[in-house]
């Protein structure tokens, strides 16, 4: 069995979160301590919150180190929403830098469009190209809430985009997931997102 | 930019859901569990919890019926909340964006308080107003606290809220509240035409399907809120996306009548 880890770093959304990779079929848990860090299967950053909060929160708890660890064993993670701004490597909300697992930045919104909040369409093509598009169609939507966007360096890595404001939706780079919109709260369509995530594109 | 909402509202008032007609006449309908899980279940855009038992606090069986209740749908709480604790409490249990109107007026501290530790695309503001024969003009709204009418200026809230850290703002027309068709679409000319605010608003009060193909018309409606009919039939929302002329701007519903 899969060991899932939701990484508790207090940027909410973790009860959604164990609550739809159980629907999916896949139990997880709470990574409340930097020592399980390194021993899950598939790490998750949770993500509702300020990049400035976040980044405070995995300083003052000294999770740095072994996330940094995790990434040179290329052992499988995924960041939600602010959990993906922060693999990046400079973040507009907070003026600092992120993890820099992917090369880029996470900028705000057009001013015409300042928030993205609702539900969206995504690039199908993408997704089934990337083994992500099992049981989904053109038609499925996903819950979106941010109020910045992913601007990876390198646009090759960008799988996905959401198909009315044309952000990146979905970002892969090796062992590294990051994902703009909110699987946890994407209803069926999320659910059968992650399963594919973890079956179908990880393998497990 | 994402798909205009059309969202479930679910009243709670001391402890209990709710059927609400203009904040005034109340009548119970169940409990929270039982209607977050049906709504879930209806695949609703969002599902926007509002306490309006006027607390300065968030009731523990609202937390409770939160926590316990496993759903998948975006949810949005409103209603008593008065300190960052609360907001934390709320997205923790899985809020993924929380309502505040009562800061609006008396606590912009908490609004950026919440804003810098969870975003401001989780904060959205509340302005309940309405036109009445007596107030034709200058719009008035509801001070519940001291059972009046609030002396402050609508125009200036609504332009207070264009610089606070909010992502949208819910206007209800609150003396057509719990009517179907008696949205007053003078509030929407007022916010748009008259008054400087220019990010997302929520419509809710009396809204029928052509009142929200007007509404939906303007850029800014991000969504329109629907209450009382949700509670009795699983194809209310479906029926009434159907209706809405521009429904290529709102997500196709999973289970239109045939």
């Amino acid at each position: 069995m899969i060991k899932i880890g939701i990484l508790q770093y207090g940027a909410g959304n973790v009860g959604s979160l164990l609550h739809s990779f159980s629907a999916a079929g896949f139990p997880a848990f709470v990574v409340n301590s930097s020592s399980e860090i390194c021993t899950v299967d598939l790490l998750v950053f949770p993500g509702v919150g300020n990049a400035l909060a976040a980044q405070s929160h995995l300083v003052a708890h000294n999770l740095l180190p072994h996330l940094h660890k995790r990434h040179a064993y290329a052992l499988p993670t995924v960041g939600i929403c602010l959990g993906a701004q922060l693999f990046h490597s400079y973040l507009e909300e907070s003026n600092l830098p992120g993890l820099s697992w992917l090369e880029g930045s996470v900028n705000r919104l057009p001013s015409d469009f300042p928030f993205n909040n609702g539900w969206s369409c995504i690039d199908h093509a993408g997704l089934k190209k990337h083994k992500l598009g099992r049981s989904l169609t053109k038609k499925s939507s996903f819950y979106f809430n941010h109020g910045y966007f992913l601007n990876p360096g390198h646009k090759g890595l960008i799988l996905s985009v959401s198909s009315l404001l044309q952000v990146p939706a979905i970002i892969c780079h090796d062992h590294i997931t990051a994902i703009q919109f909110h699987p946890e709260k994407s209803q069926r369509n999320g659910l059968l997102f992650l399963r594919n995530l973890i079956v179908d594109y990880y393998g497990f | 930019m994402a798909f205009k909402r059309v969202s479930a509202t679910v009243f709670v008032q001391n402890d209990q859901v709710v059927k609400s007609y203009a904040y005034s006449k109340f009548y119970p309908f169940g409990n929270l569990h039982t209607c977050l899980s049906i709504l879930d279940r209806w695949l609703v855009d969002e599902i926007v919890i509002l306490d309006i038992s006027r607390k300065r606090s968030i009731s523990s069986y609202v937390l409770e019926q939160i926590s316990t209740t496993s759903i998948s749908t975006p949810l949005i709480y409103g209603g008593g909340i008065s300190c960052i604790e609360h907001v934390d409490q709320l997205i923790s249990l899985g809020c993924d964006r929380i309502i505040l109107e009562d800061a609006l007026f008396s606590n912009h501290n908490l609004i950026h308080l919440a804003a810098n530790k969870y975003g401001s695309q989780a904060i959205i503001g509340s302005l309940p107003f309405s036109f009445s024969l007596n107030h034709p003009i200058s719009p008035i709204f509801p001070d519940y606290l001291h059972n009046q009418y609030s002396n402050l200026s609508v125009l200036q809230l609504l332009d207070n809220c264009q610089s606070l850290p909010l992502s949208e703002l819910l206007v209800s027309d609150f003396l057509h509240e719990g009517s179907f068709g008696d949205f007053d679409l003078n509030i929407a000319d007022f916010i748009y035409h008259k008054s400087t605010f220019r990010k997302g608003v929520l419509f809710f009060g009396g809204i029928s399907a052509p009142i929200a193909n007007i509404l939906l018309s303007h850029s800014n409606t991000t969504a329109i809120l629907l209450g009382n009919p949700n509670y009795e039939n699983e194809l209310c929302i479906p029926v009434f996306k159907s209706l809405l002329s521009k429904n290529s701007l709102i997500r196709p519903s999973s289970s239109l009548p045939h």
